[in-house]
């Protein structure tokens, strides 16, 4: 999977996050949250920060059980002990709304947390944008994952 | 904290606004003419200011493309002879270093704003934008469907069994543009006046949503095509098909074609990955094509029987069948479709197993 660390990440200013911000509308990322981008980036940022999250340590264990888990071909697979992970895989790609050209695989990861029995949904274009973007999605987005539920998921 | 926040609030405001103007400006009014874009031997007088992609769609000329435009898939690639701008940054990440240097492009991203000229595959020129009637569904399983279509205009499509569309999906609900998604057709390629789809139900997927919850039977929908080269090679060499869900429709459409014209000789088996009984469908008509072909051998495996599956067959991950069932891979052919994790693992155990990578074919949409 390519990292798109090296682009630049757009600010409020920059002509391109008008446009990612009317991209993000009009494909369901931002449903039900009449904040503008600026604003639920800078929310999410601030409670990333409150809970003491590393999004670094966070959006790499997601990776990894989204690596582990699709070796299981749909079959759910153990990780490390802890996760139970499914992950669903159709055909084709999605091309991330930040304009940075990650082709995200269409995929959902389901995953279990064995010891506290949560769970956690995501698919990997939101796991690209948490990680590059720190986006968490708007508040009625179908994939908008809370940073404290991700933060009691993987405690 | 106000003192600092109104400047920056205004100042982001005006950027916003100003950047919007912008927009509006480069796409209403500025004006290239009418400029002459020159297609391998054809002339097209085309509006200039429009990516390559969109005027040569406009001129009913269609080059695939799975992402929108977005600079994502790189399947757009044509070579730019003359008339076009410097490589722009955003395709420099999907082009290689010999591409730039042949002047390989994606024409999702450079404009036409005077006169140029590209080449492109030849076969380009076949794929046509086709108007059909949605016919019929069948429920194949809770989460796959096989949808009908009758085309209106043109009346008729001609492909290879095992290509694939590209369907438009229509504004509706909350989608407010409409988006392309590439699907196999699973279809006996001899009926020309007739395209089926097998599709899976992607969760809160735009395309899958609209074909299972808004389209009605009766309704007219778009698509462009066909594309792809996975077909049936015209050897002599065994036939081996792996698939799993969906990825079930070429293979269904390649099978149909081999058993119409009595391909026997080539001894076809397709292997079909399910977890449990609920995700296996079509059985019955694989076992009718078994009785009609009579070197065609169907095997279902699942890998999660639940226990009131009943259920005697091949089980485990389907990759691990394979070897299974066939003794000697030195003079088979492969032919997958799947997910990509299963499209990985078959092609490692195919390659295991002696058969080359360039006699494995996929898509490369998967």
């Amino acid at each position: 999977m390519t990292s798109s660390r090296d682009m630049p990440a757009p600010s409020t200013g920059d002509p391109l996050f008008a446009k990612i911000e009317s991209v993000l509308r009009k494909g369901n990322y931002l449903k039900g949250d009449d904040r503008p981008l600026r604003r639920i980036l800078d929310d999410d940022a601030a409670e990333v920060a409150r809970l003491n999250m590393d999004l670094e340590a966070i959006t790499s264990l997601m990776k990894r059980l989204y690596d582990e888990g699709r070796k299981g071909l749909g079959d759910p697979v153990r990780v490390d002990d802890i996760f139970e992970v499914s992950v669903r895989e159709d055909r084709g790609i999605l091309a991330c709304p930040f304009r940075d050209h990650f082709p995200a695989p269409k995929a959902v990861v389901e995953a279990v947390n064995l010891k506290t029995g949560r769970t956690l949904r995501y698919t990997i274009l939101a796991w690209h944008m948490i990680r590059e973007h720190g986006f968490f999605q708007g508040k009625g987005s179908p994939f908008r994952i809370e940073p404290a539920g991700l933060k009691d998921f993987l405690d | 904290m106000n003192a600092f926040l109104i400047p920056a609030l205004s100042i982001a405001g005006l950027t916003t606004v100003l950047a919007i103007i912008i927009l509006i400006a480069e796409r209403y009014l500025m004006d290239y003419g009418e400029v002459d874009l020159h297609v391998n031997d054809k002339t097209f007088h085309v509006k200039g200011g429009n990516t390559l992609l969109n005027t040569l769609k406009e001129q009913k000329v269609f080059i695939p493309s799975a992402c929108g435009g977005r600079a994502t898939c790189a399947y757009c690639k044509v070579k730019a002879v003359s008339g076009f701008s410097e490589v722009l940054p955003t395709e420099i990440p999907l082009l290689t270093k010999e591409e730039i240097e042949a002047n390989v492009r994606l024409s999702c991203q450079i404009k036409v704003k005077n006169e140029a000229a590209i080449e492109i595959p030849e076969e380009l020129f076949r794929i046509k934008e086709y108007r059909a009637t949605y016919e019929l569904m069948r429920d194949l399983t809770y989460d796959i469907r096989l949808f009908r279509f009758k085309l209106i205009e043109p009346a008729h499509i001609d492909y290879k069994a095992g290509q694939y569309i590209q369907f438009r999906s229509p504004e509706y609900g909350e989608v407010s543009e409409p988006v392309y998604r590439a699907y196999s057709m699973c279809s006996r390629c001899e009926d020309k006046d007739h395209i089926e789809l097998m599709v899976r139900r992607v969760p809160e997927g735009i395309a899958t949503t609209y074909l299972f919850d808004h389209l009605k039977v009766g309704e007219e929908v778009v698509f462009t095509g066909p594309f792809g080269d996975f077909y049936l090679r015209d050897t002599d060499r065994r036939v081996i098909c792996v698939a799993g869900g969906s990825g079930m429709a070429p293979i269904r459409s390649i099978m149909m074609g081999m058993t119409s014209q009595e391909i026997e000789q080539r001894q076809p088996i397709f292997f079909f990955g399910a977890r449990s009984r609920r995700d296996l469908f079509m059985v019955e008509e694989w076992r009718e094509m078994e009785r009609t072909n009579k070197g065609f051998t169907f095997v279902p495996a699942l890998s999660s029987p639940e226990p009131d599956d009943d259920w005697t067959g091949e089980t485990g991950r389907i990759t691990d069948v394979i070897s299974r069932h066939v003794r000697d891979f030195s003079q088979c052919e492969g032919y997958l479709c799947g997910s990509p994790g299963l499209l990985n693992a078959c092609v490692e155990v195919l390659v295991s197993q002696g058969i080359p990578e360039e006699r494995i074919y996929y898509d490369k949409f998967a």
